[in-house]
């Protein structure tokens, strides 16, 4: 906690997030047909898209794991993947919060929702794949894992997009009036969002890399 | 080129040998088979639901979990007894194994298909008037070779882990959503008749299964490094 | 004439997990040298093996084979381990038969050879699960010999024969020896007495060749 404390980006993070709710909650107009809860709307997209963000990292760091071997890479996979399910958690949970106010419904089938809830399975399975990250075999393993699921998001994408073509759903998000103020807060919060994953990443990569230098002595210590 | 096919021609031989030498393990997958087959028929029924518009659904989560049983063999031989080094250094280029492997699974996929959806198709009292037969035969062969092609390269991750039973479902659950809308929705459209309105989904199960056919020749080589 | 190979290993490092189990291994071994890998349980000796075979990465260093670094080919390297690494359902001739079509020899009377040579021509016809472990080692070493390789990994080769077997084996690794560079793992060197090998010692990790004209 102290550290924190010291920490400048901590200081700065803070703020713009105290900055972000201004924005969300008095600067952002409020919208027409949806009212005041339309507002999570900037938790739920910014979330979403960080959650996307991590998954791309957990490719590259997967692409840089199998070809240099660094535990720094694995390291950057398992804590982006860690901090994506969290993320993800909240798109999903803030997905229902603004969906049943307005249409009265918990859960809609619209593509990239669905989307979002494969990549929470996509990241489970991978944590439970790297089960803690010691073993290289483990760490290989997952790293092509991860490759795996970030090629065949796209496929998720689409087919869920072609099946709600056939059944159109009212439900989206295009029945949002977006005007300039409320694209500009959703820009902001998307950016405040994405300096907080990578503040929370830092951490994670900290706690990671120290953890394995205790493993590492220990091992010599006990040999 | 002819060596390569040769050597998985070898190999999904020597898988079926096996296999078929005791029957036990593939008469007790197709005895899961019709049970699955009956306890969603009954469920249905009870339901009093239209089944032949829980068809479609029905069969696919029903081979789905029939899959995930059936596959998860794939490298169990192998495992059993740490005959894979040996395999390893006889086959060089590990992709070959996936190949091999991935033709044995496809084979055991379409056998247990051929008790599986005839049943089904019975139990779920499915009138055949008006049926695209092609487009059904087209959209099972299909998603068996998705199936089948993501079940052994995911086979392949989970058997270098000992204690990883639960893992396979796990794994393959994400990466089966489009096959699963693909399959699905084409069949559906395969039971009403309808030709090329469908042929989409079925183009789309195509592209699925070429990535995972494609993919693995690259990626075996790190599943399978030791 | 058979051909000449050299197999080195050069500053040779593994880590498995956190542990670094190779440290520096280093040393040379040309065609008709048989290599005796000794050291304490633990001291890395199945994984160096491993790694040389090409079914492990290394972490650090490098293996050459005849100068370059390329992974083996495949028919150029054989590895008898000490667990059994058969197809229990296949008879012994459906096991020798199919590794022999993956290599591309799988000529009959061959394999009657080979079969005849580690004395399990009778038995042929048997599942492999009903051997006994020293029959299975055998036929272990049968099929590792089958595509006449180039380079012959032993890992305790010993352990789980009989008098008869370590015989057989004996005459083997003579018999091979001018057409193979061959590495052995033992514990018990006096298995291998009366045929020259050069010793090589592995020490936390390290490799330490022991002056010695054995045999």
């Amino acid at each position: 906690m102290k550290h924190a404390l010291r920490n400048p980006l901590c200081w700065g993070l803070t703020l713009l997030v105290l900055i972000n709710m201004y924005v969300i909650v008095y600067y952002a107009p409020v919208e027409k047909t949806m009212g005041l809860v339309q507002k999570v709307f900037y938790f739920h997209v910014a979330s979403a898209w960080v959650g996307l963000l991590a998954l791309t990292v957990v490719f590259g760091a997967s692409l840089s794991y199998l070809w240099k071997r660094t535990s720094r890479s694995n390291h950057l996979a398992l804590a982006s993947a860690e901090i994506g399910t969290v993320f993800i958690s909240c798109t999903l949970l803030t997905g229902p919060l603004w969906a049943y106010p307005i249409w009265n419904t918990w859960w809609t089938w619209d593509p990239r929702l669905t989307t979002t809830l494969v990549l929470w399975f996509m990241y489970a399975a991978y944590i439970a794949l790297q089960g803690g990250g010691a073993s290289e075999v483990r760490r290989r393993l997952a790293a092509v894992y991860g490759i795996i699921c970030f090629v065949n998001v796209p496929l998720v994408f689409f087919s869920a997009r072609w099946w709600r073509s056939i059944h159109p759903v009212v439900i989206s998000s295009q029945g949002m009036a977006l005007e300039p103020p409320m694209r500009a807060a959703m820009f902001f919060s998307v950016g405040v969002f994405s300096l907080l994953y990578i503040y929370l990443l830092q951490l994670r990569l900290k706690a990671l890399d120290l953890e394995e230098r205790v493993q590492r002595l220990k091992a010599e210590l006990f040999v | 080129m002819a060596e390569f096919w040769r050597r998985i021609w070898i190999l999904y031989r020597k898988d079926l040998l096996e296999e078929f030498r005791s029957m036990d393990h593939l008469w007790s997958t197709v005895v899961f088979g019709t049970m699955l087959v009956f306890v969603f028929s009954f469920a249905v029924q009870l339901a009093d639901v239209s089944t032949r518009q829980v068809f479609p659904a029905v069969l696919w989560v029903s081979i789905f979990f029939l899959s995930v049983v059936a596959l998860q063999r794939s490298f169990a031989k192998e495992k059993e007894s740490a005959v894979m080094d040996a395999l390893l250094l006889a086959c060089g280029e590990r992709s070959l194994l996936f190949y091999g492997k991935f033709l044995f699974s496809f084979t055991l996929l379409l056998l247990l298909e051929a008790v599986v959806v005839p049943l089904f198709w019975i139990f779920l009292d499915v009138d055949g008037a008006g049926v695209n037969l092609g487009l059904f035969a087209a959209a099972v062969l299909a998603g068996s070779w998705g199936l089948a092609a993501v079940g052994t390269l995911l086979n392949g991750i989970t058997s270098q882990l000992p204690s990883a039973r639960l893992l396979f479902p796990i794994l393959a659950f994400p990466l089966l959503i489009p096959l699963l809308i693909g399959v699905v929705l084409c069949t559906q459209g395969a039971l009403a008749g309808q030709g090329r309105s469908t042929m989409g989904w079925l183009y789309l199960v195509f592209v699925f299964d070429l990535l995972f056919t494609i993919l693995p020749l690259v990626l075996f080589d790190y599943i399978l490094e030791g | 004439m058979a051909q000449q190979n050299a197999l080195e290993v050069r500053q040779l490092r593994k880590q498995l997990g956190h542990k670094q189990i190779l440290k520096a291994v280093t040393f040379a071994a040309v065609t008709g040298e048989l290599v005796a890998i000794t050291g304490a349980n633990g001291a890395g000796k199945t994984t160096l093996l491993r790694v040389i075979a090409g079914l492990a990465r290394p972490s650090g260093g490098e293996v050459l084979w005849n100068g370059s670094s390329l992974r083996l080919d495949s028919r150029q390297a054989a590895y008898v381990s000490h667990q059994p690494i058969l197809y229990g359902s296949l008879t012994v001739q459906e096991n020798l038969e199919f590794f022999g079509r993956l290599y591309g020899t799988a000529d009959p009377a061959k394999l009657q050879e080979l079969l005849e040579l580690v004395g399990l021509w009778l038995y042929r016809l048997e599942p492999a699960a009903v051997l006994s472990r020293g029959m299975q080692q055998r036929l272990a070493i049968a099929r590792a010999l089958i595509a006449e390789p180039a380079l012959i990994l032993y890992d305790e080769p010993f352990t789980s024969l009989d008098e008869n077997g370590r015989e057989i084996l004996r005459q083997v690794l003579e018999n091979r020896r001018p057409r193979a560079v061959q590495l052995l793992v033992t514990h018990a060197l006096e298995h291998l007495q009366g045929l020259p090998f050069r010793e090589i010692r592995l020490e936390e990790g390290r490799s330490v060749p022991k002056e010695a004209a054995h045999g």
